[in-house]
């Protein structure tokens, strides 16, 4: 990008090419160009198959005002050269936007025209941003329950960030998750409500049957959602221990309802191997693959181990849109999903394929200028 | 001056075939396309700079309809050509 090639580089790569020693390389074109210049100056135009035309263009004496002075001046008759490219070597240079076509515009204010040019990429990000359900609102909430209980939940949660399969961005699985995430949140309402009952109780001390079945079967639910939620996430993480333990923890705590806990757990169980079964298919389904930007490791990199040309990089970005924002300025250690190759029709051997890669690559960049 | 005279001349000064010319020729072009097309310029002393230029999209009037036409950007590749060349072709010398 914007390097400037010497004469000697040129000359490298062109014997190179053509297996052609440097001297003899470096000696046809000091000819070459002396022949153009040569005709140039004589007045000539220099035609040259496949490069183009060298022309000579005079332009005539004009008067103009300097503006600091404010004097006259008087720029001379100047010869220009012009040069007009092969339309094979044009089209070349302009590879990017080949696929770009004049189009014809009907009644039209030149603002909505530019509104139009842009709605494309807006479109698509508004799309994505409703696909996707909003991010997990669970974890402060559960914050308000218990601190020891949230404790570990952290500890949970920071696993499940480390832990590449439950990526959030998964969109299939976090249809799953914020379901769960929701019943969850029910549950939670329901268990407030049961602790200010409590505390009522607390306060009154008069012991009423009804409030202390309330209480009890509050605790039980409340119980019940935890170690649900403790399971599934452990299925995820392969640490059962953690909830047995835990389990256990309970069960010393409430000695008076060990039975009926007992009879809830087997059930609870067999829900969450239920849940794992579940889940563990559909991981099976979406087999996402997962890389890590590096200092070194970029998109471009990633797109060139995967699909073979470092272009397609904008179909990685357009899978982890929601994640990244400039494409130059990510985050080294930001985790990306690499999409299959199939799903946006990436083939390194199809020019169109190619050129499609160039125009999103063009669009992405005109968003962050 | 077409391409066939300058091809002969060339062959004259340098005293190769006509195919050793048409193959250098060829590696001069595809190094200026490879280059240019990302954006490299390449440059030649004594004798002036191809660079590719980066046009935006715009919009113009059709000369003939009269219609808005959105025109596309474009990456177009320009000669530059070096102060020794230009004071050459001054007319007062």
């Amino acid at each position: 990008m914007n390097n400037k090639i010497s004469y000697q580089e040129l000359i490298e790569t062109i014997s190179q090419n053509c297996d052609i020693s440097k001297k003899v390389c470096e000696s046809f074109f000091k000819d070459f160009f002396a022949i153009i210049e040569e005709n140039l100056t004589a007045g000539k135009s220099v035609k040259i198959k496949r490069l183009g035309t060298f022309k000579v263009t005079t332009s005539e004496p004009r008067k103009i005002i300097e503006v600091n002075s404010g004097q006259e001046m008087e720029i001379p008759a100047q010869n220009k050269v012009s040069f007009i490219p092969d339309k094979e070597i044009a089209d070349a240079v302009n590879i990017a936007f080949a696929g770009f076509e004049t189009v014809t515009l009907d009644d039209c204010n030149d603002d909505i025209i530019i509104q139009l040019n842009n709605s494309e990429c807006i479109d698509k990000e508004d799309n994505t941003n409703s696909i996707l359900p909003p991010p997990i609102p669970t974890t402060n909430n559960e914050t308000n329950i218990n601190n020891t209980e949230t404790a570990e939940n952290d500890n949970v949660d920071i696993a499940e960030d480390t832990q590449p399969e439950i990526l959030d961005s998964i969109p299939q699985e976090e249809g799953t998750e914020t379901l769960n995430n929701q019943e969850e949140l029910n549950n939670q309402e329901a268990d407030m409500i049961e602790n200010e009952d409590e505390q009522l109780n607390n306060d009154d001390k008069k012991g009423n049957n009804k409030f202390a079945k309330g209480f009890f079967w509050g605790f039980i639910s409340a119980t019940c959602s935890l170690s649900i939620l403790l399971i599934i996430v452990s299925q995820f993480i392969g640490l059962p221990m953690i909830i047995n333990n835990y389990s256990s923890d309970i069960k010393t705590d409430t000695i008076a309802e060990a039975k009926i806990t007992n009879a809830q757990a087997t059930k609870i169980q067999a829900e969450a191997d239920s849940f794992a079964i579940l889940s563990k298919a559909k991981e099976l389904k979406v087999k996402v693959k997962l890389d890590t930007i590096g200092k070194n490791r970029f998109l471009t990199t990633m797109a060139r181990e995967n699909y073979g040309d470092y272009n397609f990089w904008v179909y990685i970005y357009e899978e982890n849109k929601d994640i990244l924002k400039n494409p130059n300025k990510i985050k080294p250690g930001t985790v990306v999903i690499i999409p299959d190759a199939n799903k946006y029709n990436i083939d390194k051997n199809n020019p169109e394929s190619l050129i499609e890669a160039k125009q999103k690559a063009y669009l992405i960049f005109k968003k962050f200028e | 001056m077409d391409s066939k005279q300058f091809a002969k001349k060339l062959s004259e000064k340098t005293g190769k075939t006509n195919q050793e010319i048409d193959l250098m020729i060829d590696g001069l072009v595809t190094v200026i396309k490879d280059k240019c097309a990302k954006m490299d310029s390449i440059a030649i002393p004594s004798f002036g700079t191809f660079e590719p230029k980066k046009r935006l999209e715009r919009i113009n009037t059709h000369p003939s309809s009269g219609k808005k036409i959105l025109i596309p950007p474009k990456i177009s590749l320009s000669f530059k050509a070096s102060s020794v060349l230009k004071n050459k072709l001054r007319p007062d010398k």
